[in-house]
């Protein structure tokens, strides 16, 4: 109710200022247009998770002097903290990297941007982004239409990047009214309070302007025009440092929590960077002076004095702060919070038993790997349930399994996505270290390798499968055609019903309740095929429902069959514990297909008597 | 009796044994599963005696229909190995 009178009262406040003033709505439309680009750019960097823009990512950014120099280089080539900040933000929303490598990351671009001061004071240079917004733009979109989903990506990412720089542009064009009304001179002092003053006035020229390299020239021209003392100019260039960070909040207001997170960062790294030199102001004065003097720059050649300046109190910020990016890492893991659902919708998960230790002993190997097969199902078991929209807590419990049916749709999971956090990084490193253990071992336990790699593959199939389905179960559970609804709803039901026995073949040790759950599964899902039980073409024949529907119905029921049959196979060869007598005579023990259609008939033969 | 003929025979009884042990061992298994699976039918009789509500009663059925099958299949199997 609040979000909904919140939402009414910035509606109202954004039109009365689009009616009052054009800069109100350029600037406006500038924010708009920026964030429109970060969910752009998430996308297009979403298209490549795990794959090869993941392994650059993170060779590059593995160890936390990498991870500094790739901020400081992006920084140094786009000449825009703000921008790799930003990026940054996307990668780690996209599950790219980490929070501690995005806060290195963000550290190396502190120092990077500083290279821009170098080149504003030395050479009066300044790189452009905004000019190239438009070819991104033109190049993304044209892209975006290709069917390939690498080209597609790029296309997304190009686009984004492409309303980035156009939303900053209008955002600075929007504030170029402000920009004459700052008359620096007007502030002139020293001491304390002036520092704070200038600071302050460097913070908002930079908010403001969106730029701190803007900043930056608006300092050199005042104090190249005797506009400001040096100090004032210091005080300033802090200021802009603080500033800057207003871009990055920003950005993270459309990302996720590890976005929030690391702008969280980012704006306390340069507060407290700005501190530290607002309180050591004569050292560094000093500091500037001695290293001025060694390099050769003219003692009263302030502009490229406050170029070392720059470098100096932002490499001082990264050394301090160094030492606590763990706690700071905690820190904000505490402070920046979300439910558990939302949790659930960032984190990546990755192998917890696999250890190449273990690789040249045999029996070991096939444990770690069953185990690790047993941590992908959890998460697959954990995806298929909600991609289903059926409540887990009613699945693993005794409670009537009509419960666990959701008829809440608002809130559904975005399967692909969660295939590529929790299930392909594992079933990745299974496949890979099995194979790494198939030249260790001998041929007797090969052909185990192989069944249990059939088992991931089956878990695979049917996460693949409920992705498949998801779409026509949304749709068709609210459908007003009650036929239709009814049968989604009996696939959803039969699947809850397959699922609560699958979790009890996990769970139990019984051998007895093993034999009996897995036979009453193959029959629950021949049983229940609509295609071979003959409702469906009930339904087809009194035209209950549309042509549309009934192929939808036809490929879903076959989805649903394969979901059973993929996670029982699954379940034979991951859940017979080794050691059980059942393992030994599982062969023999195990219903199969024949004996699942003799009784299905024995079933029927009794029915029609 | 020449050394090779001496390992050969060794060898050879060796073999008659571990098959032997193999199959005593999943005898015992068979037993203890069919043992399982009979305390089970026992257990689900003694459910379906106490009147359980029709949705209850059907999956009761169910599973009664099922342990008779697999006890049946294991009980041939048995004989089969006597």
């Amino acid at each position: 109710m609040l979000q909904k009178i919140l939402l009414s009262i910035v509606l109202i406040v954004l039109g009365y200022g689009f009616w009052m003033s054009s800069d109100f709505k350029e600037i406006s439309a500038g924010v708009a247009i920026f964030l429109f680009g970060m969910i752009s750019l998430e996308n297009g960097f979403k298209a490549f998770t795990g794959g090869t823009l993941e392994n650059i990512l993170r060779k590059s950014t593995d160890k936390l002097y990498k991870s500094i120099g790739f901020g400081m280089l992006a920084t140094t080539v786009m000449q825009s903290s703000s921008l790799v900040s930003i990026l940054t933000i996307s990668f780690l929303s996209a599950g790219l990297i980490g929070l501690a490598q995005g806060i290195g990351i963000v550290f190396g671009a502190n120092i990077g941007t500083t290279t821009g001061a170098w080149l504003v004071a030395g050479f009066g240079l300044k790189v452009h982004i905004s000019a190239y917004a438009m070819p991104m733009l033109v190049f993304g979109v044209i892209f975006i239409f290709q069917k390939s989903k690498s080209l597609k990506g790029i296309g997304y990412i190009l686009a984004g990047l492409g309303f980035l720089f156009l939303g900053i542009h209008f955002m600075k064009e929007g504030f170029e009214a402000f920009k004459d009304t700052i008359d620096l001179a007007a502030f002139g002092g020293t001491g304390i309070k002036y520092l704070f003053i200038f600071t302050g006035i460097g913070i908002f020229a930079t908010v403001v302007m969106q730029s701190s390299h803007a900043t930056l020239v608006l300092i050199i021209t005042a104090l190249a025009a005797g506009q400001i003392s040096y100090e004032n100019a210091l005080a300033l260039a802090i200021g802009a440092n603080v500033g800057t960070t207003i871009t990055a909040i920003i950005g993270a207001m459309s990302s996720n929590i590890v976005g929030k997170r690391l702008a969280g960062a980012h704006l306390i790294f340069n507060v407290v960077t700005g501190l530290i030199a607002i309180v050591f102001i004569q050292q560094l004065m000093i500091s500037v002076d001695s290293v001025s003097n060694f390099v050769g720059i003219a003692a009263d050649d302030y502009t490229l004095k406050l170029a070392v300046f720059h470098t100096i109190f932002n490499i001082i910020g990264v050394v301090v702060m160094i030492p606590f990016i763990n706690q700071l890492v905690i820190f904000l893991e505490k402070y920046m919070t979300l439910k558990k659902s939302e949790e659930d919708e960032t984190t990546i998960d990755t192998i917890k038993y696999l250890n190449d230790a273990v690789l040249e002993i045999p029996e070991t190997s096939l444990a770690v790997i069953i185990a690790e097969t047993k941590h992908m199902y959890e998460n697959g078991f954990d995806i298929i349930t909600q991609g289903l929209n059926l409540e887990k807590s009613v699945l693993i419990s005794t409670v009537p399994i009509e419960q666990s049916l959701s008829s809440d749709f608002s809130n559904s999971i975005n399967i692909d996505d969660y295939y590529n956090r929790k299930i392909k990084g594992i079933y990745g490193d299974i496949i890979d270290f099995s194979t790494k253990v198939q030249f260790n071992i001998s041929p007797e336990y090969i052909e185990e390798i192989y069944t249990i790699k059939r088992a991931n593959r089956y878990l695979v199939e049917a996460v693949k499968d409920t992705k498949h389905l998801q779409k026509n179960i949304i749709k068709y559970s609210q459908s007003t055609n009650s036929y239709i609804q009814e049968e989604y709803t009996k696939i959803r039901r039969n699947l809850a019903e397959l699922l609560r026995d699958i979790n009890t073949l996990y769970t139990t040790k019984e051998d007895d309740l093993i034999i009996l759950l897995i036979s009453k599964s193959k029959i629950h899902i021949e049983k229940y095929d609509l295609i071979s039980n003959g409702i469906l073409d009930d339904l087809i024949r009194n035209a209950l429902i549309t042509n549309q529907m009934a192929t939808s119905l036809m490929n879903d029921s076959t989805y649903a069959y394969s979901i059973g049959q993929n996670l029982i196979l699954m379940a034979e060869i991951i859940f017979i514990d080794s050691t059980s007598d059942l393992k030994s005579m599982q062969k023999e023990s195990i219903i199969d297909q024949s004996e699942v259609e003799q009784l299905l008939q024995k079933d029927s033969n009794n029915g029609t008597k | 009796m020449g050394l090779s003929k001496l390992i050969e025979n060794i060898t050879n009884t060796l073999s008659f044994e571990s098959k032997d042990l193999k199959k005593s061992n999943k005898e015992k298994s068979f037993q203890n599963i069919l043992a399982k699976l009979k305390k089970r039918r026992k257990k689900v009789l003694k459910n379906l005696k106490e009147k359980p509500k029709r949705e209850e009663k059907k999956e009761l059925e169910e599973q009664l229909k099922i342990i008779k099958f697999h006890i049946k299949k294991t009980e041939k199997l048995l004989a089969k190995m006597e």
